[in-house]
């Protein structure tokens, strides 16, 4: 199932709200139309392959090189770049292609810090995804590498990069939301965990995520990009985290690594963030919601709405929204630029991004590469987003709860 | 980790039978577990993996997602500018034009905006539009792939890409050591995946214009080939006319026709189902020439049907011994 869309969350959230869908005012926010710039990916795997998809959109790019040590991967990717040089040594593709400028880090993340470390002693620019590293050593070692550096890093926490999301936060930091409450993320899907293995030899290294001695979780895996979206809005810093795992999908299996997950920060001032996870089940999706005294807000990749109290207090600009019907109430949409779609017939149900989320910290990334400036994600954001899921992810499988050093959260 | 090993827990048990909604249908897999063959946890790990592939191939070629790449292509369309892809795209596309002109037109991948015209997607009837615009306005580039589309252009791939789709799965399920499976999307496009242990071939019924609600009155045997279907029933707009158009007419299929087509390749069966549809008793022939693909007409209500191609005796028609008894 795809992630909630907007209809199907209209209905579904029916109340005596007045609902506000957010959307940039121009659609094309965020996207790159040229970048000329040469490309290595070392992963191929399913992330990599897409990270190649959407760069193979962007006018520019070329893939130059692919890397990666499981032979399936790497011919599974190479049927899809046409010109790409094959590596099953990273090493041996950052001193062989020289032309290469950018560096996509997109293997399985206990094995994100060396690529990251010598792409960046190399001199390339680097993009990793998230999450950053699977302990926190190696989250420290890998910031502090590239604070070190004259190259740009970025981590593929995608909420910074995105339209709506960069929107969402303009209104968040106004009094739309006021004095927050409570936090909440999810990330349901049905998804089995376990890829594929041609033979036996390569188990193990394919199904990486199921193995409790690297993997982080789903608090990892899947939290840490959604933890990075609660920091970044809020400016909150976590304190402790109390959770929970079950395996309930796949019993067959006696699988180590948990299928569902529950867990609870405390952040700064006591205030809690819920988060929810599980691999069996794909209800309403991946969203994060944020609850304040004058109104909540919810996002959901591609799209976000805001919901405002009854007693809020006017601020002016809910009088210029487009006003729409909404399961009865007549709710506002809250579209920049609402009148100007509507005289292009763009404003209407299913009104999305034109990229993927995954576009937009690429597109960002590359911007930097040829316009200059920071990454919206940098290594010390994605670090902090790391650990709190490589935290939680202990707090999961010991069933304790986990401290966290709040000088270690805010030194990287 | 708890790994488990490729030759333990292997063979028989019940068979995987996994689902997921993607392109306005529902996709089903089944994989039957061999004696000797992959343990249930590879099995499932395999069928996860393929019905992954299936969506993610949703999100990028779907026109009604914002954000896939054929959605990308539509917007641009008239802008004078190129836009990239990335070679699925691409590749599927190159595909689809060389059926529509090995097809004379009857196959055609920009009827939307005739659709629309003719009341087939929700929207009221409006004037059919002018110019007549086809696939000869796609514009196809390598190195790197991109896409151009003329103004009053638009992709829809709907009558292919569910069987390129399974054609996908059903190479990541036999990479993956699958070697049993019968994959479907919205039963109009089926891969079959070698046969059941035991038999010889999976049986796939078809229920051709008069059989009784129900019932079937044909069968398609499939052993490592795929089936597409074709049939104006089912979906009409306010006049009552079928879904399947005619692009060189600009009008509805007569009713009471069925096309059915085999081929090793599950983009091709479900593209050349639609033209053969389309082309009457000439699309048979033009089918078989140039592609492997096997088709089984029938034209209009009481014609009797016709089957051509490389493969005829994958059908398995009335009358005929291995023909399911009808139920009337």
């Amino acid at each position: 199932m795809s992630p909630t869309d907007r209809r199907t969350f209209m209905i579904q959230s029916a109340g005596a709200l007045s609902a506000m869908a957010i959307a940039p005012a121009d659609l094309f926010a965020g996207s790159v139309s040229r970048a000329d710039v040469s490309v290595g990916i070392i992963g191929a795997g399913r992330q990599g392959r897409a990270i190649m998809a959407e760069l193979q959109r962007i006018e520019g790019v070329t893939i130059a090189a692919l890397c990666d040590v499981e032979e399936s991967r790497l011919n599974a990717a190479m049927r899809r770049a046409e010109g790409a040089e094959p590596f099953r040594d990273h090493r041996e593709m950052l001193d062989t292609r020289k032309d290469i400028s950018a560096v996509i880090v997109s293997t399985p993340s206990h094995l994100h810090h060396a690529p990251c470390v010598d792409a960046l002693s190399a001199g390339k620019h680097v993009y990793c995804e998230t999450p950053l590293a699977h302990t926190i050593e190696d989250c420290q070692f890998i910031a502090q590498a590239a604070a070190g550096s004259k190259s740009i890093f970025a981590v593929g926490c995608e909420g910074r990069a995105n339209p709506v999301y960069r929107l969402a936060r303009t209104f968040f930091r106004t009094d739309a939301i006021r004095d927050v409450v409570r936090l909440r993320a999810q990330t349901n899907r049905k998804s089995n965990w376990r890829v594929p293995a041609s033979n036996p030899a390569s188990e193990a290294a394919l199904n990486w995520r199921l193995d409790p001695d690297v993997s982080t979780g789903l608090a990892g895996e899947l939290g840490a990009a959604q933890f990075d979206v609660m920091l970044w809005f809020t400016g909150l810093m976590p304190e402790r985290v109390r959770g929970w795992g079950v395996n309930r999908a796949y019993l067959d299996e006696n699988r180590a690594v948990p299928d569902t997950i529950g867990l609870e920060f405390t952040m700064t001032g006591g205030i809690r963030l819920q988060y929810e996870a599980t691999l069996a089940n794909s209800y309403e999706g991946r969203y994060e919601a944020l609850y304040g005294v004058n109104g909540a807000m919810r996002l959901a990749w591609s799209h976000g709405w805001m919901f405002k109290e009854a007693d809020a207090p006017t601020q002016g600009w809910e009088v210029y929204a487009n006003r729409q019907a909404i399961y009865g109430d007549e709710g506002i949409t809250l579209i920049a630029d609402a009148t100007k779609l509507a005289s292009q017939g763009k404003l209407k149900e299913g009104i999305g991004l034109p990229f993927p989320a995954l576009y937009y910290p690429l597109a960002d990334f590359l911007k930097c590469i040829t316009e200059g400036g920071t990454p919206a994600c940098g290594a010390a954001d994605g670090a902090r987003a790391a650990a709190m899921g490589i935290l939680a992810n202990q707090a999961v499988r010991l069933g304790e709860t986990i401290e966290f050093d709040a000088g270690a959260m805010q030194g990287f | 980790m708890t790994p488990f090993s490729h030759n333990a827990d292997a063979g028989g048990g019940e068979p995987i039978t996994l689902a997921r909604d993607a392109m306005g249908t529902r996709f089903e897999l089944l994989i039957a577990p061999c004696p000797g063959g992959l343990p249930r946890a590879a099995l499932l790990a395999a069928a996860g993996e393929a019905l992954e592939e299936i969506e993610r191939l949703h999100r990028l070629l779907s026109p009604f997602e914002p954000a896939s790449q054929v959605a990308a292509i539509n917007r641009s369309a008239g802008s004078g500018h190129s836009v990239r892809v990335d070679l699925d795209v691409y590749d599927l596309l190159d595909l689809a034009k060389r059926v529509w002109s090995e097809s004379g037109g009857a196959f055609d991948c920009t009827v939307g905006p005739l659709m629309r015209a003719l009341g087939f997607r929700g929207e009221p009837r409006g004037a059919v539009p002018e110019p007549r615009r086809d696939m000869a306005g796609v514009d196809l580039a390598r190195d790197p792939a991109r896409v151009a589309l003329p103004p009053g252009v638009e992709l829809d791939l709907g009558a292919i890409a569910k069987g390129w789709a399974l054609d996908q799965s059903a190479r990541i399920l036999r990479e993956a050591g699958v070697s049993a499976a019968l994959l479907h999307g919205g039963t109009s496009s089926v891969c079959a995946i070698g046969a059941p242990p035991g038999a010889p071939a999976w049986r796939v019924g078809l229920r051709v214009p008069g059989t009784p609600s129900g019932g079937v009155s044909s069968v398609a045997v499939l052993r490592d080939l795929s089936l597409g279907v074709s049939a104006p029933h089912g979906r009409h707009n306010d006049l009552g006319q079928g879904h399947v158009l005619d692009p060189r007419a600009r009008a509805s299929v007569p009713s009471g026709g069925f096309a059915a087509c085999v081929s090793p390749s599950g983009a091709l069966a479900d593209a050349w189902s639609t033209a053969a549809l389309v082309l009457g008793a000439r699309g048979e022939s033009a089918a078989s020439t140039r592609f492997d693909v096997t088709t089984y007409l029938v034209s209009a209500v009481d014609v009797p049907p016709t089957v051509c191609g490389p493969r005829a005796d994958v059908f398995v028609l009335p009358g005929v011994p291995g023909a399911p008894e009808r139920t009337d």
